[in-house]
């Protein structure tokens, strides 16, 4: 073929190829449709005791009530509904603009919590009125939806996942001990605790960003937080190596080592999400 | 007027009486002025007075910030809302006494919205169980 006619067939299949790429990722992603979820949750009012007991029903310290709050899932059930079917979608990119640096909305980690918490009173009010397929693909929806809050996010962003993703994981324990989840209901949500990995999320990546961002705010402050960054996520890796880590923040002056978050808390929630994740894993065998 | 004779001029004259001389206006304008510095002074004074007096009661009023870590974390940014970015919600990690209570901190102030004597139940989602 002449390359003079070569040349110009293969821009326009490269433009065209590109166009119906861009259309594809724009129409998978998952947070797309997330945050019109967000947009659907409705509010309702309920007096202190309930609100109390909804936090102990989080926690997995207190029975479910439907009677009190039955209108509230049932108000919210296209909001969660909604958000089940994103979970499905291959690709979750919340679209952060980490060139504002600090400035970088954080905004949908909040959102995302009030949602993922709704999820979990809606999959015990199916649980409660025996419709445990539902309840099942809920909880398992949920899992997907609490791993996808933290995609690309920072530290705050996956620390909403893990509370998420625990409170889940209560309901689930909930219903294996009342019996509400057995057989095909199970696997589904064996696939899903499975997908998370052994550490449930990405605690390095997220901290690689968390102090990534930092370094946007001074060059002295970056050229101090890039001797830290790699022993955080070596220290992530290997807590044995927290030592180190906390010497090399110990070495750096007090106004850059403040804007780094304490690693042993941060080794505490992780640790804490990968037992819960062993533990889930073995309950669902 | 007639020409009285001398004994009956000598009796009108006497019915004229020496005043005491009036004051010059320059020694009136001096006291003036010192009544004005008296009354700056005074108002000085009571002006600092006032101000000891709000300065003690301000610092006797028990403080609205709360002892608590956890409530204070909450409190400062319940103050200052704003867009909840990086830096805010790290600030809040960092001041926090655990991350469950920053997690909370920032889900407090989310919704406003108010049910007459009745809590949002999306306000109560948003609060970590674990506080």
């Amino acid at each position: 073929m002449n390359l003079h006619r070569f040349v110009p067939i293969l821009i326009v299949l490269t433009a065209l190829t590109c166009s119906a790429q861009r259309n594809t990722s724009a129409s998978d992603n998952a947070a797309l449709r997330y945050w019109a979820a967000f947009a659907q949750i409705q509010d309702s009012p309920i007096t202190d005791a309930e609100a109390k007991s909804i936090s102990a029903i989080l926690d997995g310290t207190a029975p479910y009530g439907d009677s009190q709050y039955k209108d509230l899932v049932e108000k919210n059930a296209p909001a969660l509904q909604m958000m089940a079917r994103a979970t499905k979608l291959p690709n979750c990119d919340w679209g952060l603009d980490y060139a504002m640096g600090p400035d970088t909305p954080q905004e949908y980690a909040r959102k995302a919590l009030v949602l993922g918490r709704l999820n979990v009173l809606y999959s015990l009010h199916l649980l409660s009125n025996g419709d445990k397929d539902r309840a099942a693909s809920t909880l398992a929806a949920g899992v997907r939806f609490s791993h996808d809050v933290a995609n690309g996010g920072s530290l705050f962003a996956t620390l909403v996942a893990k509370s998420l993703l625990i409170a889940h994981f209560n309901a689930m324990e909930f219903g294996l001990r009342m019996g509400g989840i057995s057989g095909i209901e199970r696997s589904g949500l064996q696939r899903a605790v499975a997908n998370l990995g052994p550490d449930g999320l990405d605690w390095r990546r997220a901290m690689q960003r968390e102090l990534g961002i930092s370094e946007q705010l001074e060059p002295q402050a970056a050229s101090a937080l890039a001797r830290i960054a790699p022993a955080y996520t070596r220290a992530l890796g290997d807590p044995a190596t927290l030592p180190d880590l906390q010497r090399t923040i110990a070495n750096v002056p007090p106004q850059w080592a403040n804007l780094v978050p304490n690693p042993v808390r941060v080794l505490q929630a992780k640790q804490g999400l990968s037992d819960k994740v062993r533990e889930m894993r073995s309950r669902l065998q | 007027m007639p020409i009285l004779p001398d004994d009956q001029f000598e009796a009108y004259l006497r019915q004229f009486r020496p005043q005491p001389p009036e004051q010059l206006l320059l020694e009136m304008r001096e006291r003036s002025l010192g009544r004005l510095h008296a009354l700056k002074t005074w108002a000085a004074v009571a002006a600092l007075v006032i101000a000891a007096l709000l300065i003690q009661y301000l610092r006797a009023r028990p403080s609205s910030q709360p002892d608590d870590p956890a409530q204070r974390a909450t409190f400062a940014y319940v103050e200052n809302p704003g867009p909840l970015t990086i830096q805010s919600a790290r600030a809040l990690l960092m001041e926090a006494p655990s991350f469950d209570a920053a997690l909370n901190a920032v889900a407090i102030s989310s919704h406003s919205s108010s049910f007459s004597g009745k809590q949002s139940a999306v306000n109560a989602l948003s609060e970590d169980p674990k506080l």
